[in-house]
């Protein structure tokens, strides 16, 4: 299974992701905006995989994302978008800057599980 | 906030009184789409079944199976999982019309300054307000308007 990095300034969504995220056997690290994310990656971790909420203060989803676009460690590493957001233009801004898919909250816990399946590395 | 540009003082106060009025009217819509948002979410059926399944597994003649067990447990997580996120969505909608709100209250503006309709587009998080948004700044041909 992977180490999955989770941003999101909901405490509730956090711990209630973490949930569903350990129960599938991944390690989960968490953030409460993307300026925690930058400092969690500048820091030295190496998620397998990053699941990003949009809309957070200090630094939202799409600038983390161009910011972990730039670390040479997180280049290539899937980040997948779970947020309230379902304009063409939003998506198409994330997928600009470096998303790797897109899921519109309310999704299924099995929906979120195969999107990291799919876009996780084959063990 | 946009600046009322207009050809004199008084018409161009006429303008942005509208505008205000118009984003108070939008700022309405947004928070009767709210109360939808905070609707229970129709998941209560599987909080039923599972503290049926469990007072079930409760009697002394029930035999308890990990199995039964295990599927209680991911419907209680499935339940909490699409709540949490339920209600994340509707608190970010509320965050933006109360954002929108205390604009509209702000006591130091600018001379000029009013809040419009088209300033509230920047707020939103989601389709759901633009449509909201839209459907009170450009009403259907039939649909009923306000008349004083």
């Amino acid at each position: 299974m992977a180490a999955v990095l989770v941003l999101d300034d909901s405490a509730t969504m956090v711990m209630s992701l973490s949930r569903i995220l350990k129960n599938a056997g991944h390690t989960v690290d968490t953030g409460a905006d993307g300026r925690e994310g930058v400092a969690k990656l500048t820091g030295g971790l190496k998620p397998a995989i990053i699941l990003t909420d949009l809309n957070m203060p200090n630094m939202d989803g799409i600038a983390f994302i161009k910011e972990a676009r730039r670390n040479a460690a997180t280049r290539f590493t899937p980040i997948v978008v779970l947020t309230t957001e379902s304009s063409a233009g939003k998506r198409e801004e994330a997928r600009a800057a470096g998303a790797s898919a897109w899921l519109i909250k309310p999704t299924e816990p099995n929906a979120l599980l195969s999107t990291l399946k799919q876009l996780l590395p084959a063990a | 906030m946009s600046m009322a540009s207009a050809h004199s003082p008084s018409s161009a106060s006429a303008a942005a009184d509208a505008e205000e009025r118009l984003a108070c009217a939008v700022l309405a819509a947004q928070v009767l789409a709210l109360r939808e948002e905070f609707r229970v979410v129709a998941l209560s059926d599987q909080i039923w079944t599972a503290s049926e399944t469990l007072t079930r597994l409760a009697d002394p003649a029930a035999a308890v199976d990990a199995a039964t067990l295990e599927q209680v447990a991911r419907m209680l997580e499935t339940h909490a999982f699409l709540q949490a996120q339920s209600f994340d969505r509707a608190s970010q909608m509320a965050d933006t019309v109360a954002t929108g709100l205390r604009a509209l209250a702000a006591s130091e503006r600018p001379p000029g300054a009013r809040l419009a309709a088209l300033d509230l587009l920047g707020l939103y998080v989601c389709e759901e307000q633009r449509r909201v948004h839209d459907a009170v700044v450009n009403p259907m041909p039939d649909s009923p308007r306000e008349t004083s």
